[in-house]
């Protein structure tokens, strides 16, 4: 019994040796909440990386939030950090680094060095976002917006669809972004964040290659990638007819997805779309064979402009969509072949979309 | 009924422990090749050891391995074979520990040297092992009480994740028509070897099993090698998982509590480990101390002690062997695949020993 006390007493101040560098109290220490990561202008080197560190305020009011952004030049990303911490008096902590930022420029040359590091630290969450940014990362750290509470939240709301949902906004985590970009049969999509005076819009996205940012998407083209993907639940379209013009607001999406090789390599897409009429432009109201008519316009509107899009990802040779998975989880072959029948079958696929959609009203009135 | 309860908590710590014992890692390697064939065998080759030692427990009272070893077996047969196994079942809390502590380093503390932790963890091991076997039962007990809501939780939130990508998983369904491998079959029998501590614990605790027991068993261990493998491909990717050092830290890092007063899953998930590894390595080396123990004709607590603390050196000496995880992964899968016959030869010698002590009595 004696011999366990003594045990005890020993282990208790054994946990004293405990408190190294890790134990730090939090004023001592400043906590970066975004990362970004441009392409340096100096020829010597290659990255231009800035961090924005939260500066803590006692009251949290919107609009009334302290931060500060650190840059420097260097040739790999964790030098660059080391020399940032140069530049304050506490040690940088990352827990709730929460947003990487690729700058345009450096995401069109070649972005793959960015994401092996990210992925590779330990500091930096797997649940942070990723997005490109223009003009440049360090502008967009900048971003001052007068509703912002803390600092970089107004980016965490809008990624993390716990404050606005906008049906132009691509989310992507950091360790989805890795897989999709390492998996064969996948391409990564990642937000484009355009930094403005205030406040940033988010409404369009660029689709990888495994290197670089190979295809800008449109507002339109996003909305319609998120509709596909399930990224969000709510959209809008508008279907225009003469002097007439409707607004169909979706709430319900199911897509069903089939491969098939023969007798030609063909992606059959069914989607179902169900909603409600928001808005008529011109005079008259909405009867029965009108909704009708509304609901044929708009399965054919949205049949043709899908299956440009699909045509478009496979003409820039881009998956963003997953089909390659689709292929991979459904054939049964060893791997290596897998990836080299899909390469041949992907080039010359076409794709049959079929779009039902079903209208559930005209809102409150005809 | 009610002493069945400790059974199933010795097979599910097992179970439960898989992640540091680097089976999903193996798993994972086999993927296109022989992973899922080689989980599906397992439960068959785990089922049928677990049943056949089982069904020696019932036929003598307070069993004990020593024990059928004494009345079975010469000298020269006895002796190597308790230290043998002894040794065995040093190096099984010894891996988990070690592991464990690496991923704490990794993700938690990288400043703080190894050594301390795993020095502090196995302290408390040491200082808990030598105990009687039904005093450290109820202890486990009590840990399981702390710990399944938070395993149920954490499955739980990936299996219903939104970020949980099932057509990663399909795809590596797709891969099941391969044979299964010996390092996967090495691996994944491991989740059902919890049944071998009953050779010490049977004495305080007998096992009366049914059919119904038996079939829980088999479904529960194969829906956690299911679990444990196929989650983190989920998470990360069939192709890009093997790039991940610890899969299963990675993918709890990759879960996100929305609505909970922490965001990352990370820190819960360490805990957890930290709580299971230790409760793993407490009961293997109480099993390990016993053995030894028997060896000699009167069981003493302070000679328990003394090699409790002959393992400990051991396993510090093992962590300075193993210095990275690509030796402590080339370590354990080497060491699961002797494990799987070492256990198929101790079933084989249980069942020997009771037959000829039967005879002979």
């Amino acid at each position: 019994m004696k011999w366990q006390k003594v045990l005890f007493v020993l282990l208790l101040c054994s946990s004293l040796v405990l408190s190294g560098c890790e134990f730090k109290d939090i004023d001592k220490r400043f906590f970066v909440v975004s990362i970004g990561v441009d392409k340096s202008s100096d020829p010597e080197k290659t990255f231009h990386v800035s961090v924005k560190v939260a500066i803590p305020r006692g009251q949290v009011q919107m609009g009334k939030e302290d931060f500060e952004v650190y840059g420097v030049d260097d040739s790999t990303i964790s030098n660059a950090i080391q020399r940032l911490k140069a530049n304050v008096d506490k040690e940088f902590d990352f827990g709730h680094a929460k947003m990487l930022m690729i700058g345009e420029s450096l995401a069109k040359k070649d972005y793959t060095d960015v994401l092996n590091w990210a992925i590779r630290t330990r500091f930096l969450q797997r649940i942070a976002w990723v997005g490109v940014v223009t003009p440049s990362a360090e502008r967009a750290l900048n971003v001052r917006p007068s509703f912002e509470r803390l600092p970089s939240n107004a980016l965490f709301l809008s990624f993390g669809q716990i404050g606005v949902e906008s049906e132009f906004t691509v989310s992507r985590y950091l360790f989805d972004f890795y897989r999709s970009n390492e998996e064969p049969g996948s391409s990564p999509v990642l937000p484009l964040i355009q930094a403005r005076k205030g406040h940033f819009i988010i409404d369009s996205a660029y689709v990888m290659d495994g290197k670089k940012a190979a295809l800008k998407l449109s507002p339109e083209e996003t909305r319609l990638f998120n509709t596909l993907t399930h990224t969000q639940n709510k959209y809008e379209y508008v279907i225009p007819e003469g002097d007439r013009k409707y607004v169909f607001h979706v709430d319900q999406v199911k897509i069903k997805r089939r491969l098939e090789s023969s007798p030609k390599p063909t992606a059959q897409v069914d989607v179902k779309l169900s909603g409600t009429i928001v808005e008529r432009v011109g005079r008259g109201r909405v009867n029965e064979s009108e909704m009708h008519e509304v609901e044929r316009l708009l399965s054919k509107d949205f049949k043709k402009k899908v299956e440009n899009l699909l045509t478009r990802f496979r003409d820039e040779n881009l998956d963003p969509y997953e089909f390659g998975l689709l292929y991979r989880a459904t054939h049964w072959d060893e791997m290596e072949q897998e990836v080299k029948d899909w390469k041949a079958m992907y080039k010359k696929i076409s794709f049959n979309v079929n779009v039902s959609v079903e209208s559930r009203g005209s809102g409150s009135i005809e | 009924m009610r002493e069945n309860r400790y059974f199933f908590y010795l097979v599910s710590l097992n179970m439960l422990t898989n992640v540091t014992m680097f089976v999903p890692h193996v798993l994972i390697e086999e993927r296109f090749r022989g992973g899922m064939s080689s989980a599906v065998a397992s439960v068959l080759i785990g089922m049928t050891l677990l049943i056949l030692f089982t069904m020696q427990l019932k036929k003598i009272d307070h069993f004990t391995l020593p024990k059928v070893l004494q009345n079975a077996y010469p000298t020269w047969f006895r002796v190597p074979y308790t230290v043998l196994l002894g040794l065995f079942w040093m190096t099984a809390g010894a891996t988990s520990l070690i592991s464990y502590t690496e991923m704490t380093r990794r993700f938690l503390s990288p400043e703080t040297s190894s050594m301390l932790i795993l020095g502090i963890l196995l302290l408390l091991v040491v200082g808990v092992s030598y105990m009687e076997s039904d005093l450290l039962m109820y202890g486990v007990e009590v840990v399981f009480i702390v710990v399944v809501p938070l395993v149920v939780f954490l499955l739980g939130k990936s299996l219903f994740s939104k970020t949980m990508n099932w057509i990663e998983v399909t795809d590596v369904i797709t891969h099941t028509w391969n044979a299964p491998s010996l390092k996967g079959i090495g691996a994944t029998t491991y989740v059902f070897s919890g049944y071998t501590n009953m050779l010490i614990f049977s004495r305080s605790f007998p096992a009366r099993l049914r059919k119904i027991h038996y079939l829980i068993m088999g479904l529960l261990g194969f829906s956690i090698i299911m679990t444990s493998f196929l989650i983190p491909i989920g998470f990360l990717g069939s192709y890009s998982v093997e790039h991940y050092s610890f899969p299963w830290v990675a993918t709890a890092d990759a879960m996100r509590m929305e609505f909970f007063f922490i965001e990352r899953v990370l820190g819960p998930f360490l805990i957890l480990y930290l709580a299971l590894s230790t409760i793993s390595t407490i009961v293997h080396w109480h099993v390990g101390c016993q053995l030894f123990d028997s060896l000699f004709s009167m069981p003493k607590k302070r000679r328990r002690q003394i090699v409790l603390g002959v393992f400990f050196l051991l396993t510090l000496a093992l962590q300075k062997v193993l210095g990275n995880e690509h030796e402590m992964y080339s370590f354990a899968t080497r060491w699961l695949t002797f494990r799987l016959f070492a256990e198929i030869s101790l079933v084989a010698v249980v069942m020997y020993g009771v037959r000829r002590w039967k005879k002979s009595s």
